[in-house]
C-alpha cells in the first residue's frame, strides 16, 4: 500500500504532468476504482436487460446499505441520485411550498441552490430570506447568531446550509444549525455536496430533515453519484424531480429508475468506500486537511497576501487565499493562461469585493504542488510567463 | 466490411452466448464505439476541470451539429439530455399549463409519458384526454380519425404521439399528426425515444413543436443519451427540468451542464452516427425491419398464434406476437425462467386483454435468433423447459 503524497499519485487516474490543486470540484479516481468501473460498465453494456432487471435491483440495495453504513443512517432513508442538483430539486420542489413559506439560506450557498430557490420564488411566490455573510461574519459564533436571529424574528419554513461551503470554502457549524432548526421548528436541509469522504458524517447524530452528499468529490467515485438522505416522515412526500416509469412506487424506486441511464455507475460507490476503508477515513481527512492548510499558507506567503480566514478549525481540505490582483476578469484570464501554459488549474472566485483562490488537497498531493501552482499563477498575473 | 447478420455479432459488445432479440430497450453498441467511449471517459476523469470547463463547451456544439444534421434540424434547437424522461419533463413542466389546458395522448403512450401527464393533472389540475385504442383500432386511418375527432370537439392545448410506440410497438403517422396539430392549433410533442437510427427523421420537414429521441436505442450510442428538439419560439420558455448553476443563462447552457455527471458521454454520439453512416441508414433500416418482420412471423408460426397487426408498413424493427397463453403472471414467470435457463430475454406485456411478445432486430441479428427464442419460450410455457 502506497503512502500518501507523491507515491500514491501513480495509483490515481490523473493526466500525466498535470498538477492538481483542485481535487474538490469533480474528484479524481484511483486506478483500481476506474478498472472496476470499466468492468461494471462493460457487464451492463453486454446485457442491459440482465443487468437492469436482475442484477441492478440487488445491487442498489447493497449500494444504499454501504452508503448508509458509511454515513451512519438508515438504509431505507438513503436514496441514490446522480448529483446535488437532482437531490436538491427533488426535495425543494416536492415540499408543497407556497407564498406562505420562507426559505432561509446564506449568501455563500452554491449557485445551484440559489437558482433553485429563485425558481421557487419566481414560479410559486415562495419567499426567500438571505443571510449576507461578509468576511467579518466568517466565524462560527457569528454565523450561528445571524442564523438564530432570522429564525427568531422571521417565520422561516426551511433553512438550507452547506456542510462545507464551496466559494469561499469553510466548514459550517451544521450540528448547531440543525439544533437551532429544531428549536424553532424549521425544516433543515444540509447541502453536503462536499461531505462524504472529507467529513465524518454521522447522520443519526446530526439528525437533519434532509442531507445530500456527492460521492465523487471526496469519496473517490467517478462523477454522477450522490446520496440523498431524508427523514422518514418525508418518504411519502418527496418524489424524484424527474417523473418516470416508477413515479408513485416509492422514492427509492423512483430514484433507482428516473429514466434510462448507465445503471452500472452507482456500483462505484462501493469501490470508492472500500478505497477509503483501506486507508482509513480519519487518516485521509487528517492528511488532506493538514496539507491544504500548509499548502494554502505557502501560497499566501508566495503571493504575499493572506488567507480569507485564519482559523484552521473552520477549514476542511479546501482553503481560500487572496489573489494579489483587483480585476476579476483579469484573474480569470490568468486562470486560463496558467492552465494552458503551466498545466495547473486554480479555482478563482470573487468574494466580498476581493479575488480569491481555493486550494484543495487530496492523498496524492504534496506541498510542492502548491508551491508550483502559486509561482506559476503569479508569473502569469505579473505578465512574466 | 462485414455483412449484416451473424458475422457482425463479433463486432458488438454482447455477452458471449447470449441470444439478443431485444435490441430496442437499451441498445447494444459496436466494440469500436465502446473503445472510443472508454478513451473519452478516461480523458474526462484524468482532468475533469479541463474537460468540463474547456473541452465540452467547444465539443458540445460540434456534437449537437452532427446529431442535428443527422435529423435535419438546426443545431441551435437541439440539446442533449440523459434520457426521454428528462426531455419530456423539461418540456411539459415549462409550458405553463393550468386547469384551462388539456393534454391529449394515446393509451399506448409510454408509462413515463403517462406518469408525467398524471403528475400535471394531480399537481396543476391540467386536464387530460386519453384515446383508448383496442386491437381493432391499430390502423393509421383510425388512429388519425380519433385524434382529429378529439381535437375538433375539445379544446386541446398539447398532444403527444410516439414516433414508434413501445407496447405495442407500431410506427405511428407522425407527419399527419403534426399537420392535424397545426390545423387545430395544438402544440405537438413527438416521443421519438425510438427514432434516430431506425426511422428516417427530417425535422425541418416534419416541423413539430417538440421532438425527443434516444441515441442509444438505435443509433449505436452507449446508454443513455437523448436529443431534445425545440421549435425556435420555445427556446426562451423551456428550462431544463433540473435547475442548476446555469438556470436562466439560456437553454443551451442549461442543457450543457446541469449538475455533476459524466461530461464525456455525448462524444459517443458522433461515433454512433459515423457507424450508421458507414453502412447507410436506409440499408440498416431495411435489414432490421425485414428481419423483425420475418422473425416475428416465424415466431407466430412456431407458437401457432398471430401478429398483433398484419400490416408490415405499420412496423419498424419491432413486431408484436400473441403469446399462446392467457395467464399473464404465469407468462412473466416463464420470461424469467427462459432468461435464466436459455439465455434469451423476451419482452412481454399486456394489451387489450391479452399477452404479447415484442421482437426487435438489429444488424447483428439473424433468423435463427427468433427461432431459438420462440422454441425455448414455448418449452418453458409448456413446462417442458
Amino acid at each position: 500500500m502506497n503512502t500518501f503524497g507523491q507515491n500514491i499519485k501513480e495509483d490515481f487516474i490523473i493526466e500525466n504532468g498535470f498538477v492538481c490543486v483542485n481535487h474538490s470540484s469533480f474528484g479524481f479516481v484511483p486506478k483500481e476504482v476506474f478498472q472496476q468501473r470499466i468492468q461494471h460498465y462493460t457487464k451492463f453494456l453486454q446485457n442491459p436487460d440482465r443487468f437492469t432487471k436482475i442484477d441492478y435491483p440487488k445491487y442498489t440495495i447493497e449500494i444504499r446499505k454501504t452508503a448508509a453504513e458509511f454515513l451512519n443512517a438508515d438504509f431505507n432513508q438513503c436514496m441514490l441520485t446522480s448529483n446535488s442538483a437532482e437531490a436538491f430539486n427533488s426535495i425543494i420542489r416536492n415540499l408543497g411550498l407556497t407564498e406562505n413559506d420562507t426559505i432561509l439560506y446564506f449568501s455563500t450557498a452554491y449557485p445551484m441552490v440559489q437558482n433553485t430557490i429563485q425558481f421557487m420564488t419566481s414560479n410559486y411566490n415562495v419567499k426567500q430570506n438571505r443571510i449576507e455573510l461578509k468576511r467579518q461574519h466568517l466565524e462560527k459564533q457569528k454565523i450561528l447568531s445571524l442564523f438564530e436571529e432570522q429564525l427568531k424574528t422571521q417565520k422561516i419554513t426551511i433553512a438550507v446550509f452547506d456542510n462545507i461551503s464551496a466559494q469561499p470554502s469553510l466548514i459550517m457549524p451544521i450540528k448547531e444549525l440543525i439544533s437551532l432548526c429544531k428549536k424553532y421548528n424549521v425544516i433543515s436541509i444540509v447541502d453536503a455536496a462536499h461531505g462524504a469522504g472529507i467529513t465524518v458524517l454521522d447522520i443519526k447524530d446530526l439528525d437533519p430533515d434532509f442531507l445530500f452528499t456527492n460521492f465523487n468529490k471526496w469519496a473517490f467515485c467517478p462523477s454522477g453519484i450522490n446520496i440523498l438522505y431524508l427523514k422518514e416522515q418525508y418518504l411519502n412526500k418527496i418524489h424524484h424531480n424527474t417523473i418516470s416509469v416508477q413515479y408513485g412506487n416509492g422514492l427509492a424506486k423512483e430514484c433507482e429508475f428516473s429514466g434510462t441511464k448507465d445503471f452500472s455507475l452507482s456500483l462505484s460507490l462501493i469501490d470508492g468506500v472500500n478505497f477509503i476503508k483501506k486507508y482509513g477515513l480519519n487518516q485521509i481527512i487528517k492528511y488532506s486537511e493538514d496539507l491544504a492548510w500548509e499548502g494554502a499558507n505557502l501560497v499566501a506567503q508566495i503571493w504575499q497576501t493572506e488567507l480569507l480566514v485564519n482559523d484552521k478549525s473552520m477549514h476542511s481540505a479546501m482553503v481560500n487565499v487572496k489573489i494579489p490582483h483587483q480585476d476579476q476578469n483579469y484573474c480569470r484570464e490568468c486562470q486560463k493562461k496558467c492552465f494552458e501554459k503551466y498545466n495547473v488549474f486554480l479555482v478563482v472566485f470573487k468574494y466580498d469585493d476581493l479575488n480569491w483562490s481555493r486550494l484543495s488537497a487530496s492523498l496524492y498531493n504534496t506541498i510542492s504542488d502548491y508551491e508550483y501552482a502559486a509561482r506559476c499563477y503569479l508569473k502569469v498575473l505579473k505578465g512574466e510567463e | 466490411m462485414k455483412n449484416f447478420g451473424k458475422e457482425l455479432k463479433d463486432d458488438f459488445v454482447i455477452e458471449s452466448g447470449y441470444t439478443c432479440v431485444n435490441h430496442s430497450s437499451f441498445g447494444y453498441i459496436p466494440k469500436c464505439v465502446l473503445q472510443s467511449r472508454i478513451d473519452n471517459y478516461r480523458k474526462f476523469l484524468e482532468n475533469p476541470d479541463s474537460f468540463a470547463r474547456y473541452i465540452i463547451p467547444k465539443q458540445s456544439p460540434i456534437v449537437r451539429k452532427t446529431a442535428a444534421e443527422f435529423l435535419n434540424a438546426n443545431f441551435n434547437q437541439c440539446f442533449f439530455s440523459n434520457n426521454s424522461a428528462e426531455s419530456m419533463n423539461s418540456i411539459i413542466k415549462n409550458l405553463g399549463l393550468t386547469d384551462k389546458d388539456t393534454i391529449l395522448y394515446l393509451n399506448i403512450a409510454y408509462p413515463m409519458v403517462k406518469n408525467v401527464i398524471k403528475y400535471m393533472n394531480t399537481h396543476f389540475n391540467v386536464n387530460t384526454c386519453m384515446i383508448d385504442l383496442k386491437v381493432e383500432d391499430l390502423k393509421k386511418e383510425i388512429i388519425l380519425q380519433y385524434i382529429e375527432e378529439n381535437m375538433k370537439t375539445k379544446k386541446i392545448t398539447v398532444a403527444i404521439l410516439d414516433n414508434i410506440s413501445s407496447f405495442p410497438s407500431l410506427k405511428l403517422p407522425i407527419k399527419e399528426f403534426v399537420e392535424l396539430c397545426k390545423k387545430y392549433d395544438v402544440i405537438s410533442i413527438i416521443d421519438g425515444a425510438h427514432g434516430a437510427g431506425i426511422r428516417e427523421i427530417n425535422l425541418k420537414e416534419l416541423d413539430p413543436d417538440f421532438f425527443f429521441t434516444n441515441l442509444n436505442k438505435w443509433a449505436f450510442c452507449p446508454c443513455s443519451v437523448n436529443l431534445l428538439y425545440v421549435k425556435e419560439k420555445y427556446l426562451n420558455l423551456i428550462h431544463n427540468n433540473t435547475i442548476s448553476v446555469f438556470y436562466g443563462a439560456g437553454i443551451e447552457k442549461e442543457f450543457e451542464y446541469y449538475g455533476t455527471r459524466d461530461a464525456s458521454i455525448i462524444l459517443s454520439v458522433i461515433d454512433g452516427i459515423n457507424y450508421i453512416n458507414s453502412f447507410g441508414l436506409k440499408q440498416i433500416i431495411e435489414y432490421c425491419e425485414n428481419l423483425a418482420w420475418e422473425g416475428s412471423n416465424l415466431v407466430a408460426k412456431i407458437w401457432q398464434t398471430e401478429l398483433l397487426v398484419q400490416d408490415q408498413s405499420m412496423h419498424s424493427a419491432m413486431v408484436n406476437v400473441l403469446v399462446p397463453h392467457k395467464d399473464h403472471p404465469y407468462i412473466m414467470d416463464c420470461q424469467k425462467i427462459c432468461f435464466e435457463k436459455y439465455n434469451v430475454f423476451i419482452v412481454l406485456y399486456e394489451f387489450d386483454g391479452r399477452s404479447w411478445a415484442r421482437f426487435s432486430a438489429s444488424i447483428y441479428n439473424c433468423l435463427e435468433d427468433y427461432e431459438y427464442a420462440a422454441k425455448q419460450f414455448l418449452n418453458v410455457l409448456k413446462n417442458e423447459g
